[in-house]
């Protein structure tokens, strides 16, 4: 493995956040950015691998891993700068489970030969992860999972189905959770395997949203075979495996940068449709304003306690997924509500207003991909039962 | 900085002794519909712990503590649902004494010799203060709405129109052509006051007057929003417990999760509301304390009001405290602006304001 | 009394051929653009489009007899331009302008018609055009108000196929310069734009039964932790605010139609559509958080009432829209009005 031998996490905030500035400024492709037209635009297959090797050969890959690892091994408080200047720059959205996920989770509990293995083929994208936890049976309560993993000999067989396994059908390779004993308690039992999707026995079925596109998928396992040094941790303790990471997960999707580009798109349909001057609009849009700017207040205050603290965040960032989500949720609401007829059209539109200029934009996709956010990644109820339990001590 | 946090922890932890203990006595009993008049001994002995000038100079009697450190007291004063107008007597009437560099008036405030006010908006709901009373041959004439804290005794500071400039001087409570009319608060009443030809000593006049005036309505919203949250955070607490313990169903409330969700949802806008006044108070930006404000105000509102229903008609007497919590979070929750009006306050200052 | 008999068995009828016929194969079928026009052709030949005309012949039944029907239509999303057949047939009737055969589209925009006999104006966004046989407005010329028709084939030059939310055949057209092929003054009861607005609000409260239906099935069928995810309060709760909502939408558009029986219309197709549009959002909003990851797929039949919803909610104008004419008609009237007319 070859370590970072660039240590970013020395220089000072200020210095740190100029250079990347300054990197994005040149390297990042103008037209593969944030925008009115796109206020979420991600990025998937073939460009995302392109922007993450051009990442990797600059030294701006993996800013959470350690350095010896091949990662940044920036501190919580420049990740957030990190984060941030993303944001600020318009950089699409990747969703690389690999670095966020898998990384880490290897780091903290895999063996030193799946570390050797697998982490520099995350860093140059010759292996790309996707998240294999729900199954059909199992969403919210997700240690009531099924699909079946059986070690013979050197081998475990997986029998069993996923589903929305966002983008299975870009990746190589899955990281799952299957059953792998019987407890009394569900959540004992559950192993964390690793899976290539090359492996016989795989089909992969991709699943077309509300948005059109084919993002998430259903993944079948029919006596695939694995060979059982994919097991991370221990046996039958994969629950714990999945648990390490979820407060990062939480910390990362209740990030109000989303919030943040559709309330931009938010204000600039108001001038562009000449609402300035309409009262109930603007007072609407003060509400909206405001949450957000209070929002970032609290992000960054939970965010800074965290890099304080030194410790992984606890249960109390479950609040920032329910209000980042909901937030979302009204703000694309608002954006389709002040635009009238054109918030009935599917694909791009073109808003005129009083002004000569003309806004190109897709009212619909915002709104469908805001419809998700209050459900994946622990739906709103239960990020509130676990917020009234164990930061409110609300009693069962 | 690491001596400020350690002395704000200790202002905090003598707050909460004193607090507690006023409290528990009877002292603390307050009333619905009547003007409650502030009471003296409890003025001096916050005088004693040198809160009455908190943030005045040295030279003026007063312990120089920046914002953030009052903000932090008046934080646990709401938690305690102190009836008592500490923002309103001790904390505008001390902006304006400093900002005038009168020491021997900052002094008797300070040391709770002398109580004072102040009377600014000339009309409910609106910002001016230095158009409806005006100033001739050294005496005012006009109305002011709003005015808090004004006891026996009490001097005025009314900010006033003097030949189209800006003025603030002192008035004597007691002085003839004074008509006072008082309605209740839950910190103790509000007054409107009606001037004719009453003597006025000049202290403040021009922008002078008008910084004065904004640094203190800065200060007051800023405490305001403070207290709010305190006091919304200590009545969700105070509702949890209840629901902790009350039974219906055979179940505790707190199981049912339309209550609990309902409690979780209060308890992210405390965050909220939290965030945003401790960033005013530490490097906000105008916008950011207009927002503090309007949050502060809302919650505080909503939690109280929600307390009531998830305390059931037990909410609805006068046995439990969240009356108490619900008067107070009317109280200054609309007053030096309430939440609609800092929002759009907010709306327009953050134009200006955008950050890169 | 008989003709209420009529309305009441044509709704009946519908509702079982609907039934029958629609699916999500069906509705898939149409939005990829081979939409059933036998079943079309049936529903003409049952004679429920010419329900709603008035004049000698005529059953000329009324808004809140047809409530119903509307209402069914909403309730299977329906793929047929019924709706708009039945409103344009009736306006067609009080204009004394003979009736196509076939179905119509409506348009609800600003059009005048200048001293040249051209219509000047455009329209962003006309469901059903790219089927109908004729396209109905009204057109401004001086003081007169004139239904105008435009045959469906002389406006395809004009016309640009958009994708909507409902993925029915759906068209912005530019009238400008083009002749009407019949024209005649029109005394209706009201404008195009509020007559719409009522049939969007009982299509809306009918898709919103259908809805919360699906929803309350799922909630009673889905299992998590042991127990239908029904039995969670938090879901009881929202599903509960979702049956509030579509039965609000309910009662005002039939308050709508009464008005619009008693041939005084005012603020009824405001408070219809504005409730109707508002329902929409918050009922689409709870279903898809009480369906979970599968509500967001294209294979779940959810998205074809949701998808519906969001465009009803749109067309005739949105919640904002009416709850700006409603507020500037009460403004208008003074406050001395205002308690009456909330009492009347
Ligand atoms: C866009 C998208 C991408 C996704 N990507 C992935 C992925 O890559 N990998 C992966 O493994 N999974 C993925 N998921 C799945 C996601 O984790 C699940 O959707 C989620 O856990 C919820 O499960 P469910 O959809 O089955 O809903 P259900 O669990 O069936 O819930 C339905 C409704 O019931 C409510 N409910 C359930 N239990 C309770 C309760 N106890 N109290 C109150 N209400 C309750 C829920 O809140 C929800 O509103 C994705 C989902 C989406 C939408």
């Amino acid at each position: 493995m070859t370590p970072m031998t660039i240590d970013r996490d020395a220089l000072s905030d200020e210095e740190f956040r100029g250079q990347l500035r300054a990197f994005l400024a040149e390297y990042y492709p103008a037209e593969l950015k944030q925008d009115f037209y796109r206020p979420f635009r991600r990025l998937r297959g073939e460009p995302a691998n392109q922007w993450l090797r051009t990442l990797q050969q600059h030294g701006w890959r993996a800013p959470a891993w350690p350095r010896e690892h091949g990662g940044m091994g920036l501190s919580f408080r420049k990740q957030l700068i990190y984060h941030e200047e993303l944001e600020h720059a318009g950089v699409a959205r990747i969703i690389d489970l690999g670095e966020t996920q898998l990384g880490p989770t290897l780091i903290k509990l895999g063996s030193a030969a799946q570390c050797e293995h697998y982490l520099p083929r995350i860093l140059n994208c010759e292996h790309v992860w996707c998240q294999g936890y729900s199954e059909p049976n199992a969403g919210s309560d997700l240690a009531s999972l099924r699909t079946s993993a059986v070690l013979e000999g050197d081998e475990f067989v997986v029998n069993g189905q996923k589903i929305w396994t966002t983008h299975a059908n870009d990746s190589t390779h899955i990281f799952t959770l299957v059953r792998t004993g019987k407890y009394a308690k569900k959540q004992q039992g559950i192993s964390f395997l690793l899976i290539d999707l090359n492996t016989p026995g795989i089909t992969i079925r991709p699943i077309i949203n509300l948005a059109g596109e084919d993002e998430f998928c259903e993944v079948f396992f029919d006596n695939v075979r694995v060979p059982r040094d994919n097991l991370v941790g221990e046996l039958d303790q994969g629950w714990t495996v999945a648990k390490a990471l979820l407060g990062y997960e939480r910390v990362w999707i209740g990030s109000p940068a989303l919030a943040g580009k559709a309330l931009d798109l938010g204000q600039h349909l108001v001038q562009q449709l000449g609402l300035e001057s309409d009262r109930g609009v603007m007072d609407q849009l003060a509400q909206l304003q405001a949450d957000l700017h209070d929002y970032r207040l609290l992000y960054s205050r939970i965010c800074d306690a965290i890099a304080d603290s030194g410790k992984p965040p606890g249960p109390e960032v479950s609040m920032l997924k329910v209000y980042a989500s909901e937030l979302l949720h009204r703000l694309t609401e608002f954006n389709v509500s002040i635009s009238g007829e054109y918030g009935a059209v599917v694909g791009d539109v073109e808003l005129a207003g009083p002004s000569a200029e003309v806004t190109a934009t897709d009212l619909y996709w915002q709104l469908m991909m805001a419809r998700p956010v209050t459900i994946f990644a622990g739906a709103n109820e239960i990020q509130r039962d676990i917020l009234a339990k164990t930061v409110l001590g609300l009693q069962a | 900085m690491q001596e400020m946090d350690e002395f704000i922890a200790m202002l905090r932890d003598s707050a909460e002794g004193f607090l507690a203990d006023f409290q528990a006595s009877a002292a603390a009993q307050t009333t619905i519909a009547e003007p409650r008049p502030l009471q003296r001994e409890l003025w001096s002995a916050m005088a004693d712990l040198g809160w009455l000038g908190l943030m005045l100079p040295e030279a003026q009697g007063g312990l120089a503590l920046p914002l953030s450190a009052a903000a932090e007291l008046v934080e646990v004063m709401g938690r305690y649902r102190f009836p008592v107008p500490y923002i309103e007597a001790a904390v505008l009437p001390a902006q304006v004494l400093a900002s005038a560099g009168n020491d021997p008036l900052a002094a008797q405030l300070a040391s709770g010799e002398q109580l004072f006010c102040l009377a600014w908006q000339d009309h409910p709901g609106s910002e001016e203060a230095f158009a409806d009373c005006t100033l001739q041959d050294g005496k005012i004439s006009g109305n002011k709405s709003f005015v808090a804290a004004l006891e026996p005794g009490s001097k005025m500071l009314v900010c006033v129109n003097a030949n189209g400039g800006a003025a603030i001087g002192l008035v004597d409570s007691a002085a003839a052509g004074i008509t006072v009319r008082r309605s209740a608060s839950a910190s103790g009443s509000f007054c409107r006051v009606s001037f004719d030809r009453v003597p006025f000593e000049l202290l403040l006049s021009g922008a002078a007057a008008q910084q004065a005036l904004a640094s203190a309505l800065a200060a007051g919203r800023l405490l305001a929003s403070a207290f709010l949250s305190g006091l919304a955070r200590a009545c969700l607490r105070d509702t949890v417990e209840y629901l902790n313990q009350r039974h219906q169903f055979d179940r505790k409330l707190s199981s049912f999760q339309t209550v609990s969700h309902r409690c979780v949802d209060m308890h992210i806008h405390i965050e909220l509301a939290e965030a945003v006044w401790r960033v005013a108070a530490e490097s906000g930006t105008a916008a950011t304390l207009s927002a503090a404000k309007a949050r502060a105000s809302d919650v505080a509102q909503d939690v109280c009001r929600q307390a009531v229903q998830l305390h059931g008609a037990m909410g609805f007497t006068e046995e439990c405290a969240v009356g108490e919590y619900l008067r107070l979070a009317l109280q200054y929750g609309n007053w030096l602006g309430g939440a609609n009006a800092m929002r759009r306050q907010f709306q327009s200052l953050r134009q200006a304001e955008v950050p890169v | 009394m008989s003709e209420l008999n009529i309305a009441e068995l044509l709704a009946d009828q519908l509702e079982k051929l609907l039934a029958a016929e629609v699916s999500a194969e069906s509705l898939a079928a149409l939005e990829n653009g081979t939409g059933n026009r036998a079943l079309w052709q049936h529903i003409e030949a049952m004679g429920v489009a010419d329900v709603m005309c008035t004049g000698a012949e005529a059953a000329g039944l009324g808004w809140q007899e047809c409530a119903e029907l509307f209402r069914v239509l909403g309730r299977h999303a329906a793929p047929l331009p019924l709706a708009e057949t039945l409103l344009g047939r009736r306006l067609l009737s009080q204009a004394g302008l003979a009736i196509p055969e076939g179905p119509l589209a409506l348009v609800d925009a600003d059009i005048s018609l200048d001293d040249a006999g051209c219509l000047q104006g455009a329209a962003d966004m006309i469901s059903w055009a790219p089927w109908a046989t004729a396209i109905l407005g009204i057109a401004r010329r001086g003081a007169e108000t004139l239904l105008f028709s435009v045959a469906g084939t002389a406006v395809s030059a004009a016309a640009t196929e958009l994708h909507s939310l409902e993925r029915a055949p759906t068209a912005a057209i530019d009238f400008s310069g083009m002749t009407p092929q019949a024209q005649a003054p029109i005394a209706a009861e009201a404008s195009i734009r509020e007559q719409l607005a009522v049939v969007r609000a009982l299509l809306i409260s009918g898709a919103c039964d259908k809805v919360v239906e699906l929803a309350v099935e799922y909630a009673n069928t889905r299992k998590q932790f042991g127990k239908p995810i029904g039995k969670f309060q938090a879901l009881q709760h929202q599903l509960a605010e979702a049956s509030c909502r579509a039965a609000a939408a309910e009662m005002a558009a039939k308050y709508a139609c009464r008005e619009l029986d008693q041939k005084q219309p005012s603020t009824g197709a405001a408070v219809a559509k504005y409730t109707a549009s508002v329902a929409a959002r918050e009922v689409s909003r709870i279903a898809h958080q009480v369906f979970g990851a599968i509500g967001i797929t294209d294979e779940h039949e959810l998205h074809y009432f949701t998808r519906r919803l969001w465009q009803w909610r749109v067309d005739a104008g949105n919640e904002r829209y009416w709850s700006g004419q409603l507020g500037a008609r009460v403004l208008a009237a003074g406050s001395a009005q205002l308690w009456p007319s909330l009492t009347a």
